[in-house]
C-alpha cells in the first residue's frame, strides 16, 4: 500500500501540500484558539467547555449517558459528529489541535529514523466500548479524548501546580512522545475521536448506499431531502478515491490501514458488537469500583458518584476554573475509576457562596448546571464537628466556624446541665461548602470537617 | 505597797492612762479627721453628725408610678476628654488623649482597671496577630505588654506568633502604674448613668456613686463602657444583642496534680490554661447566649455560674491525682461579651476583612482570634455615631456587623479601638471642632507617632 502511496504522490503533490497547508494552518488556528479559551482569562465564562464539548466522541457519549443535550457547547460536538458522516476525519484534518501536534511530533520521529509501526484499530475498540458504556451512563474510556486531553495540559495554569495536575498534563507529551516513537500511530490507530469519525464516515456510507438503493427501489422518496444524501454520497465517493491512498486521515499520518473495508460493513459490526459487550462489562465493573471513593469530596453539583466518575472526561475544566483553587485532579484515589477526577480539598480556600464557576465550564455534565447559583440546592458535602478536637469541647474561647459560615448553618448550642457549648450543623443550610473548614483553628487536623453526603 | 493591786483598782487605772491618751491626742485626731475625712486613729472618726441629706431629691410614688423629679446635679469636674469605663479600650484612650495633649478624666465602675481583662479574668491574649503570626496590636497596647514583660510572673508566652497569657493583679498593677504616669484625673467606683446633652451633642455624663448622682463636663466623652451605656443613653442608635454570658475562674494547685494517677483516669473537664502564676490555671467559661444588658438574666447567670464552678471543682478534685486542686478565685466581673453594639458612620464588615478592604480613614488595624485570617482595618466612621456629636464609641461597642464582634471585642482589638478614640477625642478637643470633622489625618499621624500600627 506504502508503494502504491508513494507511487501515486508526484502527480498530485502541488495539490495536496496546498490543501495541507490549510489543513495545518486551520489547525494552528484550532490550537491557538483552544489555548485562548483554556487560559485563565477565560477561566471564569463557560467558553472553556467548548474545547472538550467540540469533541464529537464527548458530545456523543455524553449526550448518550445523560439522555439529554447539556448544553449549547455540546451541540457543536454533536454537529462535528454529523459532520463526520459525508466528511471522513473531517476534524482531524481541519480542527484537531493535538493531530497537529502529533503530526510535528510523527515527522521529527521520522527525521529521528523511527519508523510507522502496525496496531490493530485500538481507538475503534475503545471509541465502540465506551460509546457502549455511555449507553448505561459510563462512558468509560472518554477521557482519552484528545480534546479533553488537551485541556488537560493546561491544568498546568493553575498555580500551585498539583501531581494530579501534572499526571493529566502528561497526556498530550505522551501522544508526542508515542507519535515519535511510532510517527502516525496514535492519529491512525489510537485515538478514538479519530476512531470514531472513521466508524460515522464508514455508517455515511453504509446509510447512503442504503438511501441510493431505497431511490432504486422505492423512488417514489421526496427529491429535497434524498438530494442531500445523494450528493453527500457522491463527494463522499469522490473524495474516498482521491484521498483514500494519499493516507491523509488524521493528518497525513494516518495510513489507510484503519479504513480497510470501508465499504464493508461487516467487520464494523462485529467490531461494534464486541466492543460493545466489553464496554458494558467494563462499565459494570468501573461503576463497581467507584463505591470506594465515596469518602472524595466532588465539585459542588456534582452528579452521583458513580455517574460523576463515568462521565467526566479528565480535562480539569473544573480546576482551573475555581478561582479559590480547591478542585485538582485526584493524583492518589482509592479506585482506580477515580483517577485524576477532580477532588475538593478546603487546605487553602472554601467553595465561595457567590461562585458556579466550575458548574459552568463541564463539558460533560459530570458537574451539573446549576443555574441561579443556589448552593444549598447542590451541596458537596456537609460540616461534622469533633468535639474531642473542638477548642469549645474544652471551653476555650472560639466563635471562629460561627461567624465565618456564609449559609449561617452553624449555631451554638448550649446544654445547662454540662455547661457545655456545642456547634450545630444545620443540615438545610450547610452546602458543605468548607469555609469553616478551612478557618477552624485546631491544626493539623481539623475540628469541622466537611464529609460528602450520605 | 506590799499589797498588790486588786482588779477593781487595775481597771480604774487602765481607764484613766486611756482616757488620758485619748484626750491628749484628741486636738489632733479631731483635726485629722476633718480634713482627711477618714480615721486618725485607733478608732474611725465621726465625719459628720446627725447627717439628714437635705437636698435630696426622692423618687416619688405617684399612684403606683415611680416618678424621679427633675433636680440639679453637682458638677464633680470639668474636662476635654471624658473616657467612660477603665478597660483596656477606655485606659488606652485615656492615656492615648492625654499623651496628645489634652486634659483627660477617666472614670471606672469597679476599684481597678482592665475591665474584663482583668477583672473579667480573660487572661489569654487573643487578637493581636494575623495568619502569618504577625503582630498588628501596637501603640500603647504593645507598650502595656512590654511593661509586663519587664515584671516578673507578669506574662508568658510572649513571643512571635503566639497569643501570651497575662496575670491579672500584674496587669491592674501596670495599668494603675501608666494611669499615674499620665497624670490623669481618676474617677473610681463611678458608673456612668446618663449623657449630659445639648440638642445632639453631649456635654458630658452623670455618675452614680456612693457620693450621689454627679455630673462631669466635657468636650468630648469617649463611651468605652463595652455595654454603649453611654451612646444609649445619648440616643445614639445601636444594635442590642445577645451573646454567651460566662465567668471565668482560676484554680490553683495544679503542679501538684499527682500525674501517675492522673494519667490512669480521663483528664477531668475545667482544667483551663496556664497562667503566670507556676500551678494556677484559668478557667475559662463561654456560657449561654442571653441579654447581657437584663438584670435578672444577669443575676441568674452570676448565681448558676458560680454554683456550676465550685462543684466542677469539687469534680476536678473527686478524679483520683487532683485531689488538692482547689478554686483561687471566680472573676469578679461576669464575662458579657457582647451587648450594644453602635450603629456607626462605617461599619467594621467581614466582607471587608475578606477583601482587605483599606480605607482612607484608617484609625487601626485589628488582628484573628486564632491567626485564622488577615489583618482588617478599623475606619473611624466605625467610632462615630450618626447623629450623635462629641461623641466617640471604642472597645466591643464600636459599629461592627454581628460575625465581627467576636473580633472587635478581643483585648488587643480594644487596645487598638480605644487607642484611635482617644487621640481622635483629644483633637477635636484641642481643635475645638466636632469628632465627625476631626481632620483624620493629623489623627492618623498622631497615632503613628504613637506607634500605632494603621497597615
Amino acid at each position: 500500500m506504502n508503494a502504491t502511496a508513494v507511487q501515486r504522490r508526484p502527480p498530485s503533490r502541488p495539490a495536496a501540500s496546498a490543501a495541507k497547508r490549510w489543513r495545518n494552518l486551520s489547525r494552528a488556528g484550532a490550537l491557538l484558539a483552544a489555548g485562548a479559551l483554556l487560559s485563565p482569562w477565560l477561566a471564569a465564562t463557560q467558553w472553556p467547555q467548548l474545547v472538550p464539548a467540540a469533541s464529537a466522541w464527548v458530545a456523543l457519549c455524553t449526550t448518550i449517558a445523560l439522555r439529554r443535550v447539556e448544553s449549547v457547547f455540546v451541540v457543536a460536538g454533536l454537529l462535528a459528529a454529523a459532520l463526520a458522516l459525508p466528511w471522513r476525519r473531517w476534524f482531524c484534518r481541519w480542527g484537531c489541535p493535538v493531530g497537529l501536534c502529533a503530526d510535528v511530533a510523527s515527522r521529527i520521529g521520522r527525521g529521528l529514523g523511527c519508523r510507522s509501526r502496525s496496531l490493530p484499530p485500538v481507538g475503534q475498540w475503545v471509541a465502540i466500548a465506551t460509546l457502549a458504556g455511555a449507553v448505561v451512563g459510563y462512558p468509560l474510556l472518554l477521557p482519552t479524548d484528545p480534546l479533553a486531553m488537551l485541556a488537560g495540559f493546561f491544568g498546568l495554569l493553575v498555580r500551585p501546580v498539583s501531581a494530579g495536575a501534572i499526571y493529566a498534563a502528561l497526556a498530550v507529551p505522551l501522544v508526542c512522545l508515542i507519535s515519535v516513537l511510532a510517527p502516525g500511530l496514535w492519529c491512525a490507530r489510537v485515538c478514538p475521536l479519530g476512531a470514531l469519525q472513521e466508524i460515522l464516515w464508514q455508517l455515511g456510507i453504509l446509510l447512503r448506499r442504503l438511501s441510493a438503493a431505497g431511490i432504486a427501489l422505492g423512488g417514489r422518496a421526496s427529491a429535497g431531502s434524498q438530494g442531500g444524501a445523494l450528493t453527500g454520497a457522491g463527494s463522499s465517493a469522490h473524495s474516498s478515491a482521491e484521498e483514500h491512498p494519499s493516507a491523509v486521515a488524521g493528518g497525513e499520518e494516518a495510513d489507510a490501514g484503519q479504513t480497510t473495508g470501508a465499504a464493508d460493513g461487516w467487520p464494523l459490526a462485529r467490531r461494534a458488537a464486541i466492543g460493545a459487550l466489553i464496554g458494558l462489562f467494563g462499565a459494570s465493573l468501573a461503576r463497581r469500583t467507584t463505591t470506594g471513593t465515596a469518602g472524595r469530596l466532588r465539585p459542588p453539583s456534582a452528579r452521583p458518584e458513580a455517574d460523576f466518575l463515568g462521565l467526566c472526561v479528565r480535562c480539569g475544566n473544573c480546576a482551573r476554573a475555581c478561582p479559590t483553587k480547591i478542585i485538582t485532579p485526584d493524583s492518589s484515589p482509592p479506585s482506580l475509576a477515580a483517577f485524576l477526577a477532580p477532588v475538593v480539598s478546603f487546605s487553602a480556600g472554601y467553595c465561595r457562596e457567590d461562585c458556579r464557576a466550575c458548574t459552568e465550564v463541564c463539558p460533560s455534565g459530570a458537574i451539573a448546571p446549576l443555574p441561579g447559583g443556589d448552593k444549598l440546592a447542590a451541596p458537596l458535602g456537609i460540616a461534622r464537628v469533633d468535639m474531642s478536637l473542638c477548642l469549645l469541647g474544652d471551653d476555650r474561647e472560639c466563635f471562629v466556624c460561627r461567624n465565618c459560615c456564609p449559609f449561617q448553618a452553624i449555631r451554638l448550642v448550649f446544654c445547662e446541665e454540662t455547661y457545655q457549648l456545642t456547634p450545630e450543623i444545620d443540615p438545610q443550610r450547610c452546602p458543605g461548602c468548607g469555609a469553616c473548614q478551612v478557618a477552624c483553628p485546631v491544626g493539623p487536623r481539623k475540628a469541622i470537617v466537611v464529609y460528602p453526603l450520605g | 505597797m506590799n499589797h498588790p493591786l486588786d482588779r477593781r483598782q487595775w481597771l480604774r487605772y487602765v481607764w484613766a492612762t486611756g482616757a488620758a491618751a485619748g484626750l491628749a491626742r484628741l486636738g489632733t485626731t479631731e483635726s485629722l479627721a476633718a480634713e482627711v475625712g477618714e480615721s486618725g486613729g485607733f478608732q474611725s472618726s465621726i465625719i459628720a453628725k446627725s447627717k439628714i441629706d437635705a437636698n435630696r431629691v426622692n423618687a416619688r410614688l405617684v399612684g403606683d408610678r415611680v416618678i424621679q423629679p427633675e433636680r440639679q446635679l453637682p458638677v464633680l469636674h470639668r474636662t476635654d476628654v471624658l473616657v467612660v469605663g477603665g478597660g483596656s479600650a477606655g485606659v488606652v484612650a485615656a492615656i492615648a488623649a492625654r499623651r496628645a495633649g489634652a486634659e483627660v478624666t477617666l472614670v471606672e465602675r469597679y476599684g481597678h482597671f482592665g475591665g474584663l481583662w482583668t477583672g473579667g479574668l480573660v487572661l489569654l491574649i487573643l487578637g493581636h496577630i494575623v495568619k502569618g503570626g504577625k503582630q498588628v496590636c501596637q501603640g500603647i497596647g504593645e507598650e502595656i505588654m512590654r511593661r509586663l514583660e519587664k515584671l516578673d510572673g507578669a506574662i508568658i508566652n510572649r513571643r512571635p506568633g503566639v497569643n501570651p497569657t497575662v496575670d491579672a493583679e500584674a496587669a491592674k498593677y501596670i495599668l494603675v502604674e501608666m494611669v499615674l504616669e499620665a497624670k490623669l484625673k481618676v474617677f473610681l467606683h463611678c458608673w456612668g448613668v446618663d449623657a449630659i446633652m445639648d440638642g445632639q451633642s453631649i456635654r458630658g455624663a452623670v455618675f452614680e456613686s456612693k457620693a450621689g448622682r454627679q455630673a462631669i463636663l466635657a468636650k468630648v466623652v469617649v463611651d468605652a463602657t463595652g455595654d454603649g451605656d453611654v451612646l444609649a443613653a445619648a440616643g445614639a442608635e445601636y444594635e442590642h444583642r445577645s451573646h454567651n454570658v460566662g465567668l471565668v475562674s482560676r484554680i490553683g494547685n495544679l503542679d501538684r496534680v499527682d500525674n501517675q494517677l492522673a494519667g490512669q483516669s480521663p483528664k477531668p473537664r475545667g482544667l483551663g490554661g496556664v497562667t503566670p502564676v507556676p500551678g494556677v490555671n484559668w478557667v475559662n467559661m463561654l456560657g449561654p447566649e442571653v441579654d447581657g444588658l437584663d438584670i435578672e438574666v444577669l443575676t441568674r447567670m452570676e448565681l448558676n455560674h458560680r454554683r456550676f464552678i465550685w462543684q466542677n471543682v469539687q469534680k476536678v478534685r473527686k478524679t483520683p491525682g487532683y485531689e488538692k486542686v482547689y478554686l483561687v478565685e471566680t472573676a469578679p466581673q461576669l464575662g458579657v461579651r457582647i451587648t450594644r453594639v453602635l450603629a456607626g458612620v462605617k461599619t467594621i464588615t467581614r466582607a471587608d476583612l475578606d477583601a482587605g478592604t483599606k480605607f482612607p480613614d484608617v484609625v487601626g488595624v485589628g488582628g484573628a482570634s486564632h491567626a485564622e485570617h488577615g489583618e482588617w482595618q478599623v475606619p473611624y466612621g466605625a467610632l462615630l455615631p450618626v447623629k450623635i456629636d462629641n461623641l466617640l464609641a471604642a472597645g466591643r461597642c464600636v459599629s461592627a456587623e454581628m460575625r465581627m464582634a467576636d473580633l472587635v471585642r478581643l483585648i488587643p482589638n480594644c487596645f487598638v479601638t480605644g487607642h484611635a478614640a482617644g487621640v481622635a477625642a483629644a483633637v477635636a478637643a484641642m481643635d475645638g471642632c466636632r469628632p465627625r470633622d476631626v481632620d483624620i489625618s493629623k489623627v492618623q499621624r498622631i497615632l503613628r507617632e504613637q506607634e500605632a500600627y494603621l497597615g
